[in-house]
């Protein structure tokens, strides 16, 4: 049986603070440090539970009792006046000879450090088990951890700001070096087409046939570099946006149809349809992907049907679903020793039978680099002679109904957007489709666009239900075959699309005849955002639009408009308006070139189409717009060109009206009147024009070209 | 070694020479970043590269720069962020010295890679008192006099060095201080 005095010794090895407190509650023996942190003397004993306050146990209320009742809890307690605090436990050792109850415990350290100036603690006051020096000397390292972070901190938000910036100027300067690039380029492409006007000798036509060939080819790696090379800088940062898996496909495929049509390729959608779910994800990075593979498919295809499929192949029902997406064609297969390198930048994975197909050998590596980023790997199968099938997985967030919500409104409403619902655009003419679609967007208008009678007809057939609105070249529709289709869909579906038609200025006969056979309204194809609202405001739902006295004035310009509410609603179908309220309104005039007093076709150029289209798309589109239009003119003044040697004279019509209506739209209006002329000189079924007029056409082009140019100079560098 | 005693070399050489001459230094050291993390444990390398091309570049031999560097450690680093471990540690140098291992042993419980020295104090005939240094690490007696030089002036105490003397070692470093308090 160990002794009392024996016990007392043993605590006080283990704990440095050791009280012994009687039934009274007077501190009848206390260890060394104890005592002298209390000034404990026989003269003058202390009352334990009155001398130190107790944070811990709760509750309690100072009283013997209470002690005894929280025997064996933590005990914190503290006295301010000498700035010392205790934490330990109230013990019952009397069955061992110790009669009242025992305090054993060390220094509340937390306490002192936080109130006490100078404790005059070292470490031979706390027992060697005692965690609380540990935990000083933790924090100790944690405030110094967390000071470095946070001087990490900002070092990274500095270096973030840095590369924030570093890409902006790589952005302006890949915009800056696009521009100047393609411009020079397609300089040299008109010149070498110009060239095909003389008559060259065999050499020099083949030089001239081969320069032709390699420029359009280079034309086309400085495009592709180019806007892969600015997309890859924005890789990194391409957020997450909520979209609708459906709509990303039918996008893609609708990109690709024209030029599967003109191959007289399939193109088909497999898989899930309806994904009813909106995901989150970093839709341009896989819209890119699909684009590349789809676009890939196309050209290395000469016939069979090419598919893009998308399933939900994992995640059911949770936060994220994992989709396959596969691109199948029936090309010519990649060779196996070619599919090990496919997708280094420049290799083609091209067999000598399909180099004609002419690939620039960078889509596929921008695939496999944006489908990690997605966080997936790509794959290939193929078979020489029977196809190939290129297949990913991806994860996709389900997007919250938030984000739902949001991503709709972005299809449905746009930015700015004050009309909603959908519009099927048919034009044949890619700038003006572009232009066009580019004008419905900034309304707030889903724009799906078919550039051919098939595509429209496809269209028409297979979802009509999902368009609000047919925008359509006039010519298109004067075939009659849309105009069957939608009759075919109508009776079946009873459903009735307003129609509006974009004409031509030389379209005044159809445009009379159309205006009677039930269209809502004949629109001229250089669309004015007044008009086109003044007419929508007929036949769509609005979303808080314009009130009149702000559409009395142009919000850019500050110049009055001659279309007013009153005049809008007076649009009733088969309602005509009158294009010289926008083309030429006296109010535009003050704004007009500074040729004026010559009539408009002797100008090579008029500012005032460019300065209203800066307005209404913005100088980025506008410049991306003239870019193409000058690389697809190119293409057709040869066509044109060929047509008058070869007396096509349905070519010639075709081909001088196309030109006629871009060159009019981008203010190149002498050049635009000249093909007017030629297109009505081949329609009036007499002689047909000839080759003789194009030096004079390519010189008024010239000249415009030239003009055109600087004001979007000028224009970008506001 | 951890951060903190890559932190306070470059502090040491940034508050006496500015921060250009600390980038000449992580230069010549062939390190490639500083932005050290105090509880993070790098290669003993980092610190020893560091160290050299501190000397190299002020043109002094290494042992005074790792000597000047003890003293900082002592008046600087540890003063800053360990104040109340060095109060607690004890209120004069030799009373902190015979500590110093209970110290590194309570360290030892936070930082699990620790590897720390050890430090014995023996009193002598009054005249002297014996100090006898035993690391795992080679080459840092000097840091350790200098260390030495810092405590006597952070517990304002005169301290002469009489001795350093290299003891026979199998591995790491051994040293024999003898010192005469004042």
């Amino acid at each position: 049986m160990i002794k009392p005095n024996q016990l007392w010794d043993e605590i006080q090895r283990l704990f440095t603070l050791v009280g012994q407190i009687d039934r009274d509650g007077a501190l009848v023996r206390a260890s060394p440090l104890l005592a002298q942190k209390c000034e404990l003397s026989n003269a003058a004993p202390i009352q334990f539970f009155d001398y130190f306050k107790f944070k811990r146990p709760t509750p309690f209320d100072g009283s013997l009792a209470a002690a005894k009742e929280a025997v064996g809890e933590l005990f914190l307690g503290f006295n301010e006046d000498s700035g010392f605090a205790i934490r330990g436990q109230v013990l019952d050792y009397s069955d061992m000879g110790l009669e009242g109850l025992c305090f054993v415990g060390v220094p509340w350290l937390w306490w002192i450090e936080e109130n006490t100036a100078d404790s005059n603690l070292t470490m031979s006051d706390f027992p060697v088990h005692d965690v609380q020096m540990d935990q000083l000397f933790f924090m100790s390292t944690q405030q110094s951890m967390v000071e470095d972070l946070q001087a990490l901190n900002v070092q990274l938000k500095s270096a973030k700001q840095d590369v924030e910036r570093a890409n902006e100027a790589r952005q302006k300067y890949f915009h800056h070096v696009s521009h100047e690039m393609r411009t020079s380029l397609n300089g040299v492409i008109s010149a070498i087409s110009l060239m095909g006007d003389f008559k060259l000798d065999g050499k020099l036509r083949e030089y001239s046939s081969l320069a032709s060939k390699s420029a359009d080819r280079l034309l086309e790696v400085i495009n592709f570099t180019l806007e892969t090379a600015s997309l890859e800088s924005h890789m990194n940062e391409a957020e997450s946006e909520a979209f609708q898996l459906d709509e990303l496909i039918d996008e893609c495929l609708m990109l690709a149809r024209s030029r599967s049509l003109e191959k007289g390729l399939e193109l088909r959608r497999a898989g899930e349809r309806g994904f009813a779910k909106a995901y989150t994800g970093r839709l341009k990075l896989l819209r890119q992907v699909l684009g590349n593979l789809l676009s890939n498919a196309v050209k290395f295809s000469e016939s069979g049907t090419i598919t893009l499929s998308a399933s939900t192949v994992g995640g059911h029902g949770l936060q994220e679903e994992v989709i396959e997406f596969a691109v199948t064609d029936q090309g010519p297969g990649i060779p196996v020793d070619a599919i090990e390198k496919l997708f280094d930048p420049f290799a083609t994975g091209l067999s000598a039978e399909t180099r004609h197909a002419q690939g620039t050998g960078l889509g596929l590596s921008i695939v496999e680099r944006f489908v990690e980023a997605l966080g997936g790997d790509v794959t290939v199968e193929s078979a020489v002679g029977e196809g190939t099938i290129f297949c990913f997985k991806i994860p996709l967030s389900l997007a919250t109904e938030k984000g739902s919500l949001e991503s709709r409104n972005d299809v449905a409403s746009g930015e700015g957007g004050e009309f909603s619902g959908a519009v099927l655009l048919v034009e044949a003419q890619k700038v003006n489709r572009q232009l066009n679609g580019k004008l419905l967007e900034s309304m707030g208008l889903s724009v799906v666009m078919a550039g051919s009678i098939e595509e429209t007809t496809e269209l028409i057939a297979s979802e009509l239900g999902a368009f609000d609105l047919i925008v359509a070249d006039l010519e298109m529709l004067s075939s009659g075959v849309i105009e069957v289709a939608l009759q075919d869909r109508e009776v079946s579906g009873a459903v009735t699309i307003p129609i509006l038609a974009l004409a031509s200025h030389g379209d005044e006969q159809s445009r009379q005849q159309t205006a009677k056979s039930g269209i809502a309204a004949v629109l001229d194809k250089r669309l004015a955002l007044n008009d086109l609202r003044t007419v929508l405001l007929a036949h769509l739902p609005s979303i808080g639009v314009v009130p009149p006295s702000d559409l009395a004035r142009d919000p850019t310009s500050g110049r009055e408009v001659t279309v007013d509410l009153e005049l809008a609603m007076s649009h009733e179908k088969g309602a005509m308006v009158n294009e010289e309220d926008y083309v030429l309104s006296d109010n535009d005039k003050s704004h007009a070139h500074a040729d004026d007093s010559l009539p408009l076709d002797a100008i090579a150029f008029d500012s005032r189409p460019i300065e209203r289209l800066v307005r209404e798309v913005g100088i980025d589109v506008l410049a991306t717009l003239v870019d193409k239009f000058l690389g697809e003119s190119t293409d057709r003044w040869e066509r044109l060109r060929k047509a008058m040697a070869d007396e096509e004279r349905n070519i010639i019509i075709r081909e001088a009206h196309t030109l006629g209506s871009a060159c009019l739209t981008f203010g190149l209006a002498a050049a635009g009147a000249s093909f007017r002329q030629v297109e009505a000189s081949a329609l009036a079924g007499g002689g047909l024009p000839t080759a003789d007029q194009l030096p004079a056409i390519s010189e008024q082009l010239g000249l415009g070209i030239t003009e055109l140019q600087q004001l979007l100079s000028e224009q970008r560098s506001k | 070694m951890y951060g903190v005693i890559n932190k306070s070399l470059r502090d040491m050489v940034v508050e006496q020479f500015g921060e250009g001459k600390w980038e000449e230094v992580l230069l010549r050291s062939g390190v490639p970043d500083d932005s050290f993390l105090a509880m993070q444990s790098y290669d003993d390398d980092i610190t020893y590269s560091l160290a050299q091309a501190c000397a190299d570049e002020m043109n002094i031999d290494l042992s005074d720069a790792l000597r000047a560097f003890g003293v900082h450690w002592v008046e600087n680093t540890v003063a800053r962020q360990y104040e109340s471990l060095l109060r607690a540690a004890g209120s004069d140098m030799l009373g902190f010295l015979s500590n110093l291992n209970n110290l590194h042993d309570r360290i030892s419980s936070t930082f699990l890679n620790y590897r720390p020295p050890n430090f014995k104090v023996r009193e002598g005939d009054g005249s002297h008192v014996d100090i006898l240094y035993v690391s795992e690490r080679v080459g840092l007696t000097p840091f350790v006099e200098g260390l030495l030089q810092g405590l006597a002036q952070r517990f304002n105490q005169s301290m002469e060095i009489l001795k350093i003397e290299p003891q026979a070692s199998e591995a790491g470093e051994r040293t024999l201080f003898t010192v005469r308090m004042g």
